[in-house]
């Protein structure tokens, strides 16, 4: 059945006066969209439909939990190696002078303490989770420059090559301290080595000098993310006070983390969701931005890893999800505060957050790809509900169909295997048996009923092409309603025709039509 | 039934068109993008012009194709090779293999040439055929392109302008003498006598003129400038007139003191003051800074001018080409025809002249290369990079370009020499006799072993 009729056949079957198979199969496809509608409303209300949302919130919490963890591990154990180290510098440079101030413009005495400290920092470095170990003592080689004021004297080395978390038999560079010290030790100098630290660059070590002796689990801070000087590195760096055992401030060391090495600690091991990036971050505002640009970022283990490429993103609260955004991109996630640090650079309290998310198209595409699947099964499932309604409507109605049209023969001697239908022609039967017996006695006089009969078939010429048509469809048996249908017209239209018919072949009504009709047939032609 | 004909043909039609126009276009798929891994030796400058590319790429060509590439190592070519050889050969702690990284084919080699991509069969003919052929056969390896040229480099003499005023007004030693090995080392025994004089009171404080990079290349450039090579298959030929000559002036200089044995790059003895001149690749430009720092911390601006590869006096112009190329580990089709974009954006003409000149390199392609030669230095714009690429135009004007053999040997070859040379050049001043012939004793003992 085509589409066009399938339409009619619904309208027609719905509004009524349809034929007994349109009407049935309109009611079977009505039967089937409720059935459809009420158990889209059951999952709807059991949240069935709300998967890619319920699942993507299960795999982000999944992934913010594993990364607090990591990331709280590594800066606890970085923080842990660098209160040691404070204590052992404090022991070396104590070895070398009373104060930090013997040791301005003494460079012997410096260098001396930088051989020392070197074996403490190497050692350190090789086994802490950090790209570079670091030792700024209060004092410079020549306090008599004009810069000297923030030039301190120490020993930064890092590792040269970073290619993994663990690098074996790692290489290091000396990015600050004397040189003959990176010759002495056999290691080659950062191509941006200078021999002393501007300490102007470094707010945590100024807030550090600054702030009250105490116990150094109370008083270390992890610096914002900032590129090194001289370099296109940007690195994190935690940083410990060095204090005299009397409390006197001899300077801060610490460990570097770089982006490259945090980016290899911290990358998420592959899962459902592959382009997940971590981040390490400030909340500020209120909480409605996350200020990027003071942490680092991972993303998946050798694999997915997509710079956000923005200072800062703006959060904002969904249902399930954080929303953050920036200009030309957002991202869903979830973030957590994490207590990294007692102190900030800026001696505020060492307040982090940690976010995992992933590109909001990502998400929007699942949501799509889950809609559509809804709907190709939806629609899946109304075609095969429309054709099951046709197969059933079909099946069910043709012995119907073939029941009525044994009706319409002249003789009914076959039956329908339709117990309502057996039973119309057992009726039927017996009223045409009834109704032969009520026909007017045929005058007795053969001839008048010959010549009668003979007049009917003569007129049945005049009939018009109209008429003649109708006339044709009476011979076949169909009823007045029927001849309507076939011939496209009204009903009244073939009242007319029959009127017409009735005065052309003297008849005067359609049981003498029929009666004539019936001898017509059962007459060799 | 000639309508119906007629519909199927042009579906078959369309069908073999949209597969067989797919091709790379079905292997990437934006919104899934492929990620590749990358380690490179672009790093130790102030603003790493590599990873500024690949963030444009990633942001604009690889957003747009599907693909995106993770920088997960920044080192230097010796730290590099070391990394990719144990990460190919599965040694414990040496991490994954990148599915991209930049070497010398020497590398390639050591790692294994049955795990690198043929690059001939991931970029098209017309591609290939732009670059200069010098740099394409450079990387090729039994027909095979396993390490496709991104950045070309030279050879340049270094020199601190703001030291060599002083000298040169003390002893009128221009920096035109500096334009052969005679003359350099002429003025590294001046120099060397000079500032020992200047502090009479001490003794045996002479400085250092000069420090070469790489002594193997320097030997290699001496056989070829003579129209000779250094090696027998893949030894060294120490008996040879070629390396004698050449040797007797580095073992002379080192006697003399002139010559400075620090085992190091040039770039860090220049940064001491503790050397003049640096002999280096063209692109050592960005590791330099602006300033000396002295052991009491004071600074001294640095003035940098770059020379043009010293001749050997009445030999052949003849200078090293250098430079790391593009490789790629063999993996899949997808991880082909992405590795494929990455290298074509980033050697096509106006990307790949925009990265070279801020790194002191030089461009691939012939169209590129003919842009610099004739003016184009892109963004260096310092007096600096003026000096580099003055230099470069020179080299490529006047001189013959050397490229080293490629043996699998070869990189344990120049590790070994470099070393050996440097030992036995620090026993030059201690010697008795002919500083040349005793320490050309030991660096062939040491070679030898």
């Amino acid at each position: 059945m085509r589409f066009r009729e399938l339409c009619l056949a619904i309208k027609a079957g719905l509004t009524g006066g349809g034929k007994l198979r349109r009407r049935l199969l309109a009611y079977l496809i009505l039967l089937a969209l409720l059935l459809m509608a009420f158990v889209a409303a059951a999952l709807a209300l059991l949240g069935v439909f709300s998967t890619v949302e319920s699942d993507a919130a299960a795999l982000l919490r999944a992934h913010l939990s594993t990364y607090v963890r990591g990331v709280t591990a590594h800066y606890g154990g970085v923080a842990a190696q660098g209160i040691r180290l404070s204590e052992t510098l404090s022991e070396i440079v104590g070895k070398h002078g009373p104060g930090a101030s013997a040791f301005n413009d003494d460079p012997a005495r410096l260098y001396a303490v930088q051989q020392e400290a070197y074996a403490a920092l190497a050692d350190a470095l090789a086994r802490t989770e950090a790209s570079g170990a670091f030792f700024i003592l209060d004092a410079t080689v020549n306090t008599g420059l004009a810069e000297g004021a923030e030039s301190r004297s120490g020993v930064y080395l890092k590792l040269a090559n970073v290619n993994a978390a663990k690098p074996v038999d790692a290489e290091l560079l000396l990015y600050r301290g004397a040189m003959e010290l990176a010759r002495a030790q056999g290691i080659s100098p950062h191509n941006k080595w200078d021999l002393e630290v501007d300490v102007s660059k470094l707010p945590a070590y100024a807030m550090l000098k600054a702030q009250q002796p105490g116990r150094l689990a109370e008083r270390y801070c992890i610096g914002n993310a900032a590129a090194l000087p001289g370099t296109w590195e940007r690195a994190m760096a935690l940083y410990v006070p060095i204090y005299r055992a009397d409390g006197a401030f001899l300077g801060v060391c610490g460990f570097e983390i770089s982006a490259i090495y945090y980016k290899h600690v911290h990358a998420s091991a592959v899962s459902d969701l592959n382009h997940v990036t971590g981040v390490l971050a400030r909340l500020t505002d209120g909480g409605r931005t996350l200020d990027v640009s003071a942490g680092l970022e991972s993303g998946v283990m050798d694999g997915y890893f997509s710079k956000l490429g923005v200072q800062t993103l703006q959060v904002a609260r969904l249902r399930s999800f954080a929303l953050y955004a920036a200009e030309k991109a957002a991202y869903i996630g979830m973030q957590e505060a994490v207590s990294l640090a007692p102190l900030a650079e800026d001696g505020s309290a060492g307040s982090w957050t940690v976010a995992v998310m992933v590109p909001k198209e990502d998400y929007d595409a699942a949501v799509n790809a889950s809609k559509l699947k809804f709907f190709l099964a939806a629609g899946v499932l109304f075609l095969l509900a429309v054709f099951g309604s046709a197969c059933i409507s079909r099946k069910y109605v043709l012995p119907i169909l073939s029941g009525l049209e044994l009706l319409k023969s002249p003789v009914r001697t076959e039956r329908s295997g339709v117990p309502e239908i057996d039973d119309l022609m057992d009726y039927l039967a017996a009223q045409d048996a009834l109704a032969q017996k009520a026909e007017p006695e045929a005058s007795g006089n053969e001839a008048e009923d010959d010549a009668a009969f003979a007049h009917f078939v003569e007129n049945t010429a005049t009939l018009s092409a109209a008429e003649r048509a109708v006339f044709d469809l009476y011979l076949k048996g169909l009823t007045a309603r029927e001849i309507a249908e076939t011939l496209y017209l009204s009903i009244n239209t073939i009242k007319t025709h029959n009127r017409r018919i009735y005065a052309k072949l003297n008849v005067s009504s359609r049981k003498e039509l029929m009666a004539f009709i019936r001898r017509m047939q059962a007459e060799p032609k | 039934m000639k309508q119906r004909l007629i519909w199927i043909l042009c579906s078959a039609f369309l069908l073999c068109c949209a597969l067989g126009g797919c091709g790379e276009a079905a292997l990437l798929d934006p919104k899934a993008p492929v990620t590749l891994t990358f380690w490179h030796v672009y790093g130790s400058q102030a603003d790493s012009p590599m990873n500024e590319l690949v963030d444009r790429f990633n942001a604009t060509v690889g957003r747009e194709r599907g693909v995106l590439v993770n920088v997960t190592s920044v080192s230097n070519s010796s730290a590099i090779h070391d990394a990719l050889v144990a990460a190919a050969h599965g040694e414990p702690g040496a991490g994954e293999l990148p599915d991209l990284f930049t070497c010398y084919p020497k590398t390639a080699l050591a790692m294994g040439t049955e795990l690198l991509l043929d690059w001939n069969d991931a970029v098209p003919a017309e591609s290939r055929e732009a670059c200069v052929p010098a740099f394409l056969a450079e990387g090729q390896v039994n027909g095979a392109q396993l390490i496709y040229p991104i950045a070309k480099s030279s050879e340049v003499l270094f020199v601190n302008n703001t030291i060599f005023f002083r000298f040169s007004a003390a002893t009128g030693i221009t920096l035109a003498e500096l334009s052969t090995w005679e003359g350099v080392f002429m003025a590294a025994r001046a120099y060397a006598e000079w500032t020992d004089a200047l502090t009479p009171q001490t003794e045996g404080d002479a400085k250092a003129f000069l420090m070469l990079d790489d002594p193997f290349h320097f030997m290699q450039i001496a056989a070829a400038a003579r129209g000779e090579t250094l090696f027998d298959g893949e030894a060294i030929r120490f008996s040879s007139p070629a390396f004698e000559d050449a040797w007797a002036m580095l073992a002379q200089s080192a006697a003399e003191g002139g010559l400075c044995l620090y085992g190091d790059y040039a770039t860090t003895a220049m940064m001491t003051g503790d050397i003049v001149c640096g002999l280096e690749s063209t692109a050592s430009i960005l590791y330099y800074k602006d300033a000396v720092t002295y052991p009491d911390n004071t600074h001294e601006p640095l003035e940098l001018v770059a020379l043009p590869f010293p001749a050997f006096a009445g030999k052949e112009k003849t200078v090293m080409q250098r430079g790391v190329g593009l490789g790629a580990v063999r993996t899949t089709q997808t991880a082909a025809a992405a590795a494929a974009v990455f290298l074509e954006w980033i050697t096509e003409t106006e990307t790949n002249l925009e990265f070279v000149t801020a790194g002191g390199y030089l461009p691939v392609r012939r169209e590129a290369f003919e842009a610099l030669l004739n003016g184009a230095h892109g963004t260096l714009a310092d007096v600096r990079a003026e000096s580099l690429y003055e230099a470069i135009t020179t080299l490529y004007r006047d001189y013959s370009f050397y490229t080293p053999p490629l043996f699998e040997r070869y990189g344990a070859l120049q590790k070994r020499f470099d070393s050996a040379a440097l030992e036995a050049l620090s026993a030059a001043r201690g010697m008795e006799g002919s500083a040349s012939a005793g320490t050309l004793a030991l660096v062939r003992a040491a070679c030898e072993e």
